[in-house]
């Protein structure tokens, strides 16, 4: 246990030194909605998921934002530059908006 | 009228098959009635009714209706040239008698005209022949006339021909000896139906037409005509059997032949029936036999002795034999007291001789006939129960004796468990002995739905009568229905006097258990009713929590905004670095438009709309945020 | 809202090629020969799609593409929202279907989008054609879509090889000649398009790519019921690359974006519901989801923390993870949550599955396993040459190729289970066959070989391309290409190298004639309409179907229900307009029992099933007369087997067969088959029937038997019409007033009854007479006397 704690400790230390602040913007976001979708998790066990499509709408559209939010971390993190050779952090914006315009298309269009 | 026709049809009750005399004459009754029908049929304006009509009103007896008018019209009738016409009008002018005299001459010369033309069919000759017989003439050339109807019966000597011919020759007096042979053709192409009558094809106007005729020729030639008494019979049962006749050339045919069948030389057919009811009773002892010609006249001045040969009732009982008629007042009645000998109720087939007591050529010496009468009697009821009893038979029914005519003091009570019994016995009334009814029934009648079933009582082989109702198995039957019913009983037969309808109790029925009833219902009593309707049922919406609960949980997801909010603020976002360009501006507002579209999209658009305008937004906010991220790129990484 | 304005996202090399190019305007050439080529391509494959449309007529083909052109017509007259609502009263009576909750709606948006544009820019083109004409020009989408996906994967020599290969190989032409209206025409363009963007959102890891992804999927779900072979083969390649640890985080990017957004977006038919949460077909996706998670958060952790502390900290995660995972989806299989793998599914897996408990798959031809003949028939020359494209992908393997090779093993196996499957596999077997032509090619035709070797495997486009237009071109002159990989090839001669295209050019040749041949005369016929040759080699048309069909819709009442076997239901109501009782669409197996057992049972028992279904007239196909091979005796058996599926008390197969085993319908076949309802409909009056004075009446051309039962009449039917050739024969189901009436129960005669009701005497029951009836003796006519 105390093995642990240390090294949530430890990462959490590591996490506040060495995190870029526009990646903690980000994180604050990725936290807001894991939050959020938590909450609708624990409505659905409490109370039911009756509009079924309602429910699903509303906790996918949580966890796709997520997803793309993450996705959007990755992109924007500067040690991940190797990878995204042809994505530049704009171009990462751009494509998290677009995302999230066609997905909430989507969802309106299944939260009935 | 109907109910006349009726009536004379069973009274052509069964006769054996031996003919020795008809069972039915033309009775004062069948007259009225037949008169009823020509003054119903009288037309002053048509030569036929006229001619046929005042010939049946003559033959009944009774004076003509309105005379002056027929004469008045026959007078207008006298320039016709045709046969029919002119013989029509001859014979009608000859009936009536007081129409003055007729231009006889034109008339005849027209007449004679015909008679004598080689063109001219049988019944043209017909026609004009026996038009001159009614003038009082005979036809100018009568060979020619013969030779005339030899040929065309060549032609054709159906029965119509053949009668026409035998009238012909009959008018022409000893030269119709030719034709006379040929009267065995004519009874031979009649048709024999049940052995009882003889009729030719057409009806009663053509066998009218050719037995008058034969009888006319034979008068004529003063020789008997080759027809035996058995045919003759039956030919008068045919003629009897049409009384019902509803026009008046048939009327005329019947009476002129039924005529000549009473009152010829050569054979006289003999009426042996029932006067009155066939029925005898305890009350009415007598049977009444009338033997008559078919007019219903005597048949011979001389004495007729009337002999009951035998009386056999169902299963051959002999009840009677030998025994002698006692003549009445009436001379053509006979009577005979059949309930000295006691008969059990039932119907009885009388054999009956009557015998000429003086022979008389026409007739045959011993004419023997079978009628049927029937006995009848009074029926009691005799140990009558009605009570309930369990379906299952696991208890002895218990039972109530009811006497006739009076009804049960109480009320019975039945449900769909148990079952009604009825015992009861008929005797006749006087010997007591066990009777077998045709008709008897028990009636379940209730007064306010006015429903009624009704159930057969049957007998067991000691002539006992019985009937169980299972209430339960019936159900379906009282329509599912409960309540208070009457029991009557009703016995009826044709043998019995007093048939009855007894109400015996009051019966109240509970109702039947719901489930049967379900069951049964679908069976039959809605069997011709529309069935419900199907209606679709939508799935019931879940019930949604209650509103406190979901605001509660709004505000909640509402919670981590603020933590973002917070987060934000704690880690110092730069707005001041916010680009004022028109690309910038342009990118912020359309993206909040675009997501402001989308909110109206879940409230009230459809999709295609939304597209059509996220097109138009989209653009917009694609340029600009395309021109603004490209300005960030380019800034110098701080 | 696209994307393209923020930089090409392609890979420097073709800056590389471009820079080192030969011609001083290289990328010029190649674009227009590219371009060439694939319009190329695009007319070829669209102009062969259309023998049926020139031997016959413009028409909509066999039996599903009726309904589908049927619900198109009704989509462009009441509107797209009315068309999700719809409610067809006229299939499946009694039941009725809702058909915008049963049917994969993007083959009817795609037509009816294309409608609405072509009548706002004032084309008027009427709905009929577009159907018609929709999968051929879908065809072309579909070899540009592979043209990017093999570039994507190897290069774009090999993309316009394969692009060429897909426009005629007939594996894909079975299913998309014009009239050929059905979801597989738009569907394999969907999966195409949707496997290039996968690749190339794999490759770049783009949120925007991964977003097209999913849009392409989404259009993939509304066309076909195919797509469960995206959504499993996908996260099948990301499994796979994970096992091979290439994990990247452009691999996290585009899957969990994919995934995501396919989830949601698929959701949105109302066919597919909720299936995508529920089912276990797609549950491997989601798991696969759960696991990138994970994994990507172990390699974030890792960039954080010692090795040790990972190593502790990796055993707690993995195990706990996975065991949550795994209860959890076997718990909520369980519990009946996520349904269990459907049937036909599993018939995937077992081949004998069908035939034991789901006759009404196994009936239907294109689902009997593949034979190989059909590989060879449908692939020809591609049959041979895909394994070496496959080889040279694993060979020089990377990302993209792992998912190609994936692609290529699982559609090898899904063919060979179901005919149908074929259709999946074609595709990737021209992407392969392209890779190796354009590989082998490189290699032979190298001898002007480039000064430098490039890295560009993108210049070989030229020479393929006149390659591949050789096909239709028969140039047979030599083509110039560099090729700079294979370095092994240089000591090859010059004959040889010569003998080798040239081989390869005629194998060329060869495919393109069977391609043409194949098109020409197995795929190009209506099957409404039918074709038979003379001696002379005259073409005769049949057109007893529709004779048939227009005779229903002139002389029958527009509600009447007309029963035939499940093959004919959309036909009747697409041409005829009519009522049926059971169509192709085939959800309700029952009903297609109780029809079956209607044609199986003897005319009474069938009559009581009609009636009780309120048919009016029956209609049965009869090729007894000209050789048709596909009518319904021939599909007896499968309405008895399916009967007896339902109706285990009152049909058995084994009465239908001989005591050999044989079903035969001459005088040796059993009583049950010779009295049964389609026999008697098939031959009534065949008896009489003889084709010219020679030959035997009765006697069958299909069967080559003469029939065994030959004089019936029938009690409880009439025949309606018989068409030209008796290809279909209609009969009218009589009222129950109409025949001599069969004998009811007592206790079932529906007698009016007023409410008196009379018991009945139980004893001395008689017989009723006429009472004095007379007898009458007739007269004689007298003899002549002269």
């Amino acid at each position: 246990m105390a093995n642990l704690s240390s090294v949530i400790a430890k990462f959490y230390n590591e996490y506040t030194v060495h995190t870029p602040k526009r990646l903690k913007i980000i994180d604050a976001y990725l936290l807001y909605v894991l939050l959020t979708g938590i909450i609708q998790f624990v409505y659905c066990c409490l109370v039911g998921t009756f509009p079924f499509n309602s429910f699903l709408s509303g906790f996918i559209s949580t966890v796709s934002c997520f997803v793309l939010g993450v996705c959007l971390r990755l992109q924007v993190n500067p040690e991940n530059k190797s990878q995204f050779y042809s994505v530049s952090p704009e171009r990462a914006f751009a494509d998290f908006i677009f995302a999230h315009v066609i997905l909430h298309l989507v969802v309106m269009n299944f939260i009935g | 009228m109907k109910g006349l026709i009726l009536f004379l049809c069973l009274a052509l009750t069964r006769v054996s098959l031996a003919l020795p005399a008809t069972s039915s004459y033309l009775s004062d009754s069948d007259r009225s009635r037949l008169r009823q029908v020509l003054d119903g049929a009288w037309d002053v304006t048509d030569l036929p009714t006229i001619h046929y009509g005042a010939l049946g009103y003559k033959l009944l007896g009774q004076a003509l209706p309105k005379p002056q008018e027929v004469c008045k019209f026959l007078g207008t009738k006298t320039s016709e040239t045709s046969s029919e016409a002119l013989f029509h009008l001859t014979n009608a002018w000859k009936a009536i008698g007081t129409c003055g005299s007729l231009p006889s001459t034109v008339v005849a010369k027209r007449l004679n005209e015909i008679t004598s033309s080689d063109a001219s069919s049988l019944a043209d000759l017909y026609y004009a022949v026996l038009g001159l017989k009614a003038l009082g003439q005979r036809p100018s050339d009568t060979p020619k006339v013969l030779k005339n109807i030899q040929s065309a019966l060549k032609k054709d000597d159906s029965a119509l021909s053949l009668g026409y011919a035998f009238h012909v020759a009959a008018a022409t007096g000893a030269d119709g000896r030719v034709i006379f042979d040929r009267i065995q053709d004519a009874i031979a192409q009649a048709d024999e139906v049940d052995g009882r009558f003889l009729q030719f094809e057409g009806g009663l106007s053509i066998t009218a037409l050719v037995v008058s005729g034969t009888f006319n020729l034979a008068t004529s030639q003063n020789k008997a005509p080759p027809m035996t008494h058995e045919q003759t019979t039956k030919f008068a049962n045919y003629f009897l059997s049409r009384r019902s006749v509803q026009t008046a050339k048939g009327i005329y045919s019947l009476l002129d032949v039924l005529n000549i069948l009473s009152s010829n030389k050569f054979i006289l057919p003999v009426a042996v029936s029932l006067e009155g009811t066939s029925a005898v009773s305890s009350s009415n002892p007598k049977v009444l036999l009338k033997v008559s010609d078919v007019l219903g006249k005597p048949i011979s001045t001389s004495a007729i002795s009337v002999i009951a040969e035998s009386a056999k009732g169902s299963e051959d009982v002999v009840i009677l034999s030998k025994k002698k008629f006692e003549p009445t007042q009436d001379k053509t009645v006979f009577a005979l007291n059949v309930f000295e000998e006691k008969p059990a109720p039932g119907q009885y087939s009388l054999t009956v001789s009557a015998t000429l007591n003086q022979a008389d050529s026409r007739i045959p010496s011993n004419i023997v006939t079978t009628l049927t009468i029937k006995a009848m009697c009074a029926v009691t009821i005799t140990s009558f129960e009605i009570g309930t009893a369990d379906a299952d038979q696991t208890t002895q029914p218990k039972m109530h004796k009811v006497t006739y005519p009076s009804k049960l003091p109480s009320v019975l009570e039945a449900d769909s468990q148990q079952k009604i019994v009825v015992r009861f016995q008929l005797v006749a009334a006087g010997t007591n002995k066990p009777l077998i009814v045709h008709q008897a029934f028990l009636r379940l009648w209730n007064e306010k739905s006015k429903q009624e079933i009704i159930f057969n009582a049957e007998r067991d082989s000691s002539k006992v009568y019985k009937f169980d109702m299972d209430v339960g198995a019936k159900d379906p039957d009282f329509g599912f229905l409960s309540g208070e019913f009457h029991v009557d009983l009703i016995v009826g037969d044709a043998i019995i006097v007093n048939p009855l309808m007894w109400h015996v109790a009051d019966l109240k029925l509970s109702p039947p258990s719901s489930e049967t009833k379900e069951h049964s219902v679908s069976n039959h009593a809605y069997l011709y009713k529309p069935k419900p309707e199907i209606k679709h049922m939508f799935r019931e919406p879940e019930k949604r929590p209650a509103a406190v609960v979901s605001n509660l949980f709004t505000a909640l997801v509402c919670l981590p905004l603020l933590i973002l909010l917070s987060l934000w603020a704690k880690l110092g976002i730069n707005i001041s670095n916010f680009p004022v360009s028109l690309s910038a501006v342009g990118f912020h507002l359309g993206l909040t438009s675009i997501f402001g579209l989308f909110v109206v999209f879940w409230l009230e658009l459809n999709m295609f709309t939304t597209v059509k305008y996220l097109i138009g937004l989209g653009a917009i906010t694609f340029l600009s945020g395309n021109k603004m991220l490209a300005q960030i790129a380019a800034r110098p990484k701080a | 809202m696209g994307m393209g304005g923020f930089g090409d996202p392609r890979p420097k090399r073709s800056h590389n090629a471009d820079k080192h190019g030969l011609f001083s305007n290289a990328s010029g050439w190649k674009s227009l020969i590219t371009f060439t080529v694939l319009a190329l391509a695009w007319i070829s494959g669209f102009a062969s799609r259309l023998f049926a449309v020139i031997r016959f007529e413009s028409i909509i083909h066999e039996f599903d593409p009726w309904f589908n052109y049927r619900s198109t017509a009704y989509m462009v007259q009441h509107g797209f929202y009315n068309f999700l609502n719809w409610f067809d009263e006229r299939a499946w009576y009694p039941l009725g279907r809702i058909v915008g909750g049963t049917v994969y709606p993007g083959l009817m948006i795609t037509s009816g989008s294309i409608h609405y544009i072509l009548h706002s820019l004032n084309i008027p083109v009427n709905i009929r054609d577009i159907c018609v004409f929709l999968a051929p020009i879908f065809s072309g989408l579909t070899a540009i879509s592979t043209y990017l996906l093999t570039k994507e994967i190897w290069s774009s020599g090999a993309g316009l090889f394969a692009a060429c290969f897909i426009a005629i190989v007939p594996g894909y032409i079975s299913r998309s000649v014009a009239g050929s209206y059905d979801n597989e025409g738009i569907a394999i363009f969907a999966l195409q398009i949707t496997y290039f963007l996968w690749v190339r959102s794999v490759k770049t890891g783009s949120i925007f790519w991964a977003c097209l992804t999913a849009l392409s999927y989404f259009y993939m779900v509304s066309a076909w019921g195919g797509y469960v072979f995206i959504i499993n083969l996908i996260p099948l390649h990301v499994f796979v690359l994970l096992l091979m640890g290439r994990y990247s985080s452009r691999l996290f990017t585009s899957y969990t974006t994919f995934y995501i957004m396919g989830l949601i977006m698929s959701m949105q038919i109302p066919f597919v519901g909720f299936q995508p949460i529920r089912t276990s077909e797609h549950m491997a996706a989601s798991g696969v989801f759960a696991l990138m998670m994970a994994v990507s958060f172990l390699k974030y952790v890792q960039t954080i923390l010692t090795k040790a502390e990972m190593r502790y900290f990796y055993m707690v995660a993995v195990v706990g993870a996975g065991s949550v995972v795994f209860f959890t989806v076997v718990l909520l299989t369980y519990a009946g949550v996520i349904a269990p793998w459907s049937g036909r599914f599993y018939s995937l897996w077992d081949t004998g599955y069908a035939k034991i408990h789901i006759p009404i798959i196994a009936s239907v031809s294109e689902h009997q396993p593949t034979t190989w003949f059909s590989f060879f028939f449908d692939l020809h020359i591609l049959v041979t040459t895909f394994p070496v494209g496959l080889w040279y992908c694993i060979k020089s393997i990377n990302d993209e190729r792992v998912f190609i090779v994936l692609y290529a093993v699982s559609a090898v196996y899904f063919a060979g289970v179901m005919v149908r499957l074929m259709l999946t596999l074609t595709p990737v077997v021209c992407v392969l066959s392209g890779i190796a032509f354009s590989h082998l090619l490189g290699l032979y035709l190298k001898e002007e070989e480039s000064p430098s070797s490039q890295d560009s495997d993108s210049e070989d486009d030229g020479s393929s391309d006149k390659s591949s237009r050789n096909l239709y071109d028969k140039a047979g002159k030599l083509r110039r290409m560099r090729h700079e990989q294979m370095k092994e090839s240089d000591g090859l001669g010059s004959n040889v190298r010569g003998i080798v295209v040239m081989a390869m050019l005629m194998m060329l040749m060869m495919f393109a004639v069977h391609c043409t041949w194949v098109t020409g005369n197995a795929y190009s016929s209506p099957s409404i309409v039918l074709a038979s040759y003379g001696q002379d080699g005259s073409r005769q048309i049949l057109d007893d179907f529709r004779e048939a069909y227009y005779w229903l819709s002139q002389n029958t009442h527009s509600d009447a229900r007309v029963m035939s076997w499940w093959d004919y239901g959309y036909q009747i109501a697409g041409m005829a307009n009519r009522t049926t009782l059971v169509d192709n669409n085939t959800w309700n197996n029952s009903h297609i029992a109780l029809v079956g057992k209607a044609m199986s049972s003897n005319e009474s028992e069938a009559y009581k099933i009609m009636t009780s279904l309120d048919v009016d007239y029956v209609l049965v196909i009869f090729g007894g007369v000209i050789g048709y091979s596909g009518d319904d005796i021939n599909k007896f058996l499968w309405m008895v087997r399916i009967a007896e599926g339902e109706h285990p008390k009152d049909i058995r197969e084994s009465d239908y067969f001989t005591e050999r085993g044989e079903f035969r319908v001459d005088s040796e076949g059993t009583p049950t088959l010779l009295n049964c309802l389609m026999y008697k409909l098939s031959y009534y009056r065949f008896g009489e029937f003889r084709m010219d004075y020679r030959s035997t009446p009765g006697f069958d051309r299909t069967r080559n038997v003469v029939i065994g039962n030959k004089n019936f009449d029938l009690t409880y039917l009439e025949e309606a019409y018989t068409t030209e050739h008796w290809l279909v024969r209609i009969y009218r189901v009589k009222k129950p007033d109409e025949f001599n009436r069969p004998r009811i129960p007592l206790s079932e005669r529906k007698i009016k009854r007023s409410k008196i009701f009379i018991t009945k005497k139980t004893n001395k029951r008689r017989k009723g007479t006429i009472k004095n009836k007379p007898t009458v003796v007739k007269g004689r006519k007298p003899t002549k006397t002269a």
